[in-house]
C-alpha cells in the first residue's frame, strides 16, 4: 500500500466485482436548515461483509445512519438495496426490506419492559380462549430471554421498566432487539460497544461475528479502532458529510486509518 | 457493570428487600383511601351504606368513568384533552336535537359517537399536524366547542323518549344501566390498554416519542386514535347523561375536565405520560365520586366541594412524583447493590 498512488476511493476494486452490493448508496445527500450533514455519500455494502464506518464526532455518521434506516429521508441521491432503487417511506419498510438497526440512544422506551422494548412495534399476538386478541407476553418473554442468553449477557430480570436497568444492560436490550428479525440481512448497529465494560464488549465483538458467520452484513459505526480492526472487512472513513475513503482493513494500519480521520491522506 | 461475581449477590438481601417494596408499590394506595373514605363517612351518616346510595354512587360516576377511560389513553400517551366536557355539551344537544327532530334513539347515538370521535380526531390532527401543544389545542377547543353549542343550538331540550331513558336511569335487577355500561366499557378499555399493541403503543409513545418513531410506529397517526377515542368515549357520554337527565342543555359538561383529569391522575396515569391504568382511573372516579356523595350526605356546602376537588388534584400530582422518585430511587439501589 506504502508507495501506491492510486485514488484510495478505489481500493475496493480489490473485492470481487462480479458480485452486486446487497446495499448501494449514491450521492445521498441531506441538508438541515444551513447545515450540509451530508453532502454526497457514496459507498456499498457487499453480501455477507462487515463494513465500519468510522469519523469525528460531527463527520456524518449519524445522519447516514438515520438515512439508511429511514428515520430520515435523503434530500437527494439514491439508495440500491438488493440491486434495485429503494426508496422506504419510514423505518418499518426498512425493517420489512430486511435491515435492522441498533441506534446510539438505543431507542429505548424507558417504561416499557425488556420484552417490550425488544418487540416494539411488532409484538406477537395470540387468542386468548380462542377469540380474543391479546398481546403474546410468554412469548415475549421466552424469546427476549433466549436472545439475551445468544449474546450471554443476563438480565436479573427482564420485567422491569428498562429505565430502572444499568448501561450495559441496556445496550444488551438494544443489541438483542435487532437478533429478532429472521430476514434481516443487514445490521446497522451505531457504537454497540460504547456503553459497555470491558467484559460485555467482547461478548458483543462476538456476536457481531456470530452474525458475521451466520451469512449477515454489517455495518458498525464505532470509535474504537482496536474493535474495528477485529472484526470489518472494510472501513469507510467519513469527514465533512463525505466519504474521504475505503479501505479494506488488512491494507492499512491504525495509524493509517487516525490519519484519514483527521483529515489526511494516506502517503 | 454487570460483573459475574455479583450473581450469588442478588439472591439475597438485594431480592428480600425488593419483593417486599415491589408488593406495597404495587398496591394502588386508592383502595386504601377508599376504605377509609366508607369507614368515616358511615359513621357520620347512616344513610351512606345503603344499597340505594351505593347503586347512586355507581350511576353517579359512570358519566365522568366512561370519559375518564379515554383520558386515561391521552394522558398515557403525554396528551391531555381539556375539551372533553364541552364536546360532551355539544354531543348532549345534538342528540337532543336529533331525537327532537324525530330521528330513532340507536341512529341518533350512533350519530353522537361518531361526533364525538370526529371532534377528538380533529383536536388529534391539529395537535400533530401543527405541532401545537394539546394543552393549547384543547384549551381552544373548550371554549369554542363551548360557545359553538350556545351559538348553534339554542335552549335546553326535555322530555327524551323512554329507551333513552332507560339508557340513563333505568335498572336491570338492582344494578343501574349506566353503571353496566360504563362497566363493560372498562372491561373494554382494559383490554384495549394493556393486552393490545394500541394500548402498549399509547404508553410507549407518552414515554419515548422519538424511539417510538425510529422503531416504525406511526406516532402521529396513532396519536390523533387516541384523541378519536377519547372523543368516542364523550359521546357515548352524552347518550347516558341525556337519558339520566331527561334533558339536553347547553352548558351541559362544564368543569368535567377538571373532575376527569384529577380522577385519572390520583388514579395513578402519569402526566408526564407512559405509565397509565385503567384500575387506578376506575378507583380514582371512585374515590371523588364516594368523597362527594358523602360531603352532600353530610351536608357540607357545594362550593366546598370543588374547594376539595381542586386540591384534590394538585395532591395527586404532588403524590405521583414523590412515589415515581421513591420507587426509582429504591430500585435503582438495588441495581447498584446487585452490580457491586
Amino acid at each position: 500500500m506504502q508507495d501506491d498512488e492510486r485514488d484510495i476511493l478505489g481500493v475496493m476494486d480489490s473485492m470481487d466485482t462480479a458480485v452486486s452490493p446487497l446495499l448501494s448508496l449514491q450521492d445521498l445527500r441531506k441538508s438541515y436548515g444551513a447545515i450540509e450533514a451530508a453532502r454526497g455519500v457514496s459507498f456499498d455494502i457487499f453480501p455477507n461483509e462487515v463494513v465500519a464506518m468510522v469519523g469525528d464526532n460531527g463527520a456524518g455518521k449519524s445522519t447516514i445512519v438515520k438515512m439508511l434506516s429511514g428515520v430520515v429521508k435523503p434530500d437527494g441521491g439514491q439508495l440500491f438495496w438488493q440491486g434495485k432503487p429503494f426508496h422506504p417511506s419510514g423505518p418499518d419498510a426498512v425493517r420489512d426490506a430486511g435491515i435492522e438497526t441498533m441506534f446510539q440512544d438505543l431507542a429505548l422506551v424507558n417504561d416499557v419492559d425488556a420484552p417490550g422494548n425488544l418487540f416494539m412495534g411488532q409484538e406477537p399476538m395470540k387468542r386468548w380462549l380462542g377469540f380474543l386478541p391479546i398481546l403474546d407476553r410468554k412469548k415475549m418473554r421466552l424469546e427476549t430471554e433466549r436472545l439475551l442468553d445468544q449474546i450471554k449477557i443476563k438480565l436479573q430480570s427482564v420485567d422491569r421498566p428498562v429505565r430502572l436497568m444499568s448501561g450495559g444492560q441496556r445496550q444488551a436490550i438494544a443489541i438483542a432487539r435487532i437478533l429478532l428479525s429472521a430476514k434481516a440481512q443487514l445490521m446497522i448497529m451505531d457504537e454497540p460497544t460504547a456503553a459497555l465494560g470491558i467484559q460485555e464488549q467482547a461478548k458483543v465483538l462476538n456476536v457481531i461475528r456470530n452474525l458475521h458467520a451466520q451469512g449477515l452484513s454489517i455495518l458498525v459505526i464505532s470509535h474504537n479502532l482496536e474493535h474495528v480492526f477485529s472484526i470489518a472487512n472494510r472501513i469507510v472513513v467519513v469527514q465533512g458529510g463525505r466519504i474521504a475513503a475505503s479501505v479494506a482493513t488488512d491494507e492499512v494500519s491504525q495509524q493509517d486509518v487516525v490519519q484519514l480521520i483527521m483529515g489526511g491522506r494516506l502517503q | 457493570m454487570m460483573s459475574l461475581k455479583s450473581k450469588a449477590n442478588d439472591t439475597g438481601m438485594a431480592k428480600q428487600k425488593g419483593s417486599q417494596a415491589s408488593l406495597l408499590d404495587k398496591i394502588n394506595p386508592l383502595i386504601i383511601v377508599i376504605v377509609f373514605l366508607y369507614i368515616g363517612i358511615t359513621l357520620l351518616s347512616d344513610r351512606f351504606l345503603d344499597i340505594g346510595n351505593q347503586m347512586n354512587i355507581l350511576r353517579q360516576v359512570a358519566v365522568y368513568l366512561i370519559i375518564a377511560l379515554g383520558m386515561t389513553f391521552v394522558i398515557a400517551s403525554r396528551g391531555i384533552d381539556l375539551s372533553v366536557g364541552s364536546n360532551l355539551g355539544l354531543c348532549a344537544m345534538v342528540l337532543g336535537t336529533l331525537i327532537e327532530a324525530g330521528t330513532p334513539v340507536a341512529i341518533a347515538m350512533v350519530l353522537v359517537v361518531g361526533l364525538g370521535t370526529l371532534i377528538g380526531a380533529f383536536n388529534g390532527l391539529v395537535i400533530t399536524r401543527f405541532r401545537i401543544n394539546p394543552l393549547i389545542v384543547t384549551l381552544g377547543m373548550l371554549v369554542a366547542l363551548r360557545g359553538a353549542t350556545h351559538f348553534f343550538m339554542g335552549g335546553s331540550i326535555i322530555r327524551m323518549p323512554e329507551s333513552l331513558r332507560f339508557i340513563g336511569q333505568g335498572f336491570i335487577g338492582f344494578v343501574p344501566v349506566p353503571a353496566i355500561i360504563a362497566l363493560t366499557a372498562t372491561a373494554f378499555a382494559y383490554w384495549l390498554f394493556f393486552h393490545t399493541r394500541f394500548g402498549r403503543h399509547t404508553v410507549s409513545i407518552g414515554s419515548n416519542e422519538e424511539a417510538c418513531q425510529v422503531l416504525g410506529i406511526h406516532v402521529n397517526r396513532h396519536k390523533v386514535a387516541v384523541y378519536a377515542f377519547q372523543g368516542a368515549c364523550v359521546g357515548l357520554a352524552a347518550a347516558i347523561i341525556v337519558g339520566r337527565l331527561n334533558a339536553a342543555s347547553p352548558s351541559l359538561g362544564n368543569l368535567y375536565e377538571l373532575h376527569i383529569i384529577a380522577a385519572v391522575v390520583l388514579g395513578g396515569t402519569a402526566l408526564y405520560g407512559g405509565v397509565g391504568t385503567i384500575g387506578g382511573t376506575l378507583l380514582g372516579i371512585l374515590t371523588i365520586g364516594v368523597l362527594e356523595n358523602g360531603m352532600v350526605l353530610i351536608g357540607a356546602d357545594f362550593h366546598l366541594q370543588r374547594v376539595l376537588l381542586g386540591f384534590l388534584l394538585i395532591f395527586a400530582v404532588a403524590y405521583q412524583e414523590h412515589r415515581r422518585r421513591v420507587i426509582d430511587t429504591r430500585a435503582f439501589s438495588r441495581i447498584k447493590e446487585a452490580e457491586e
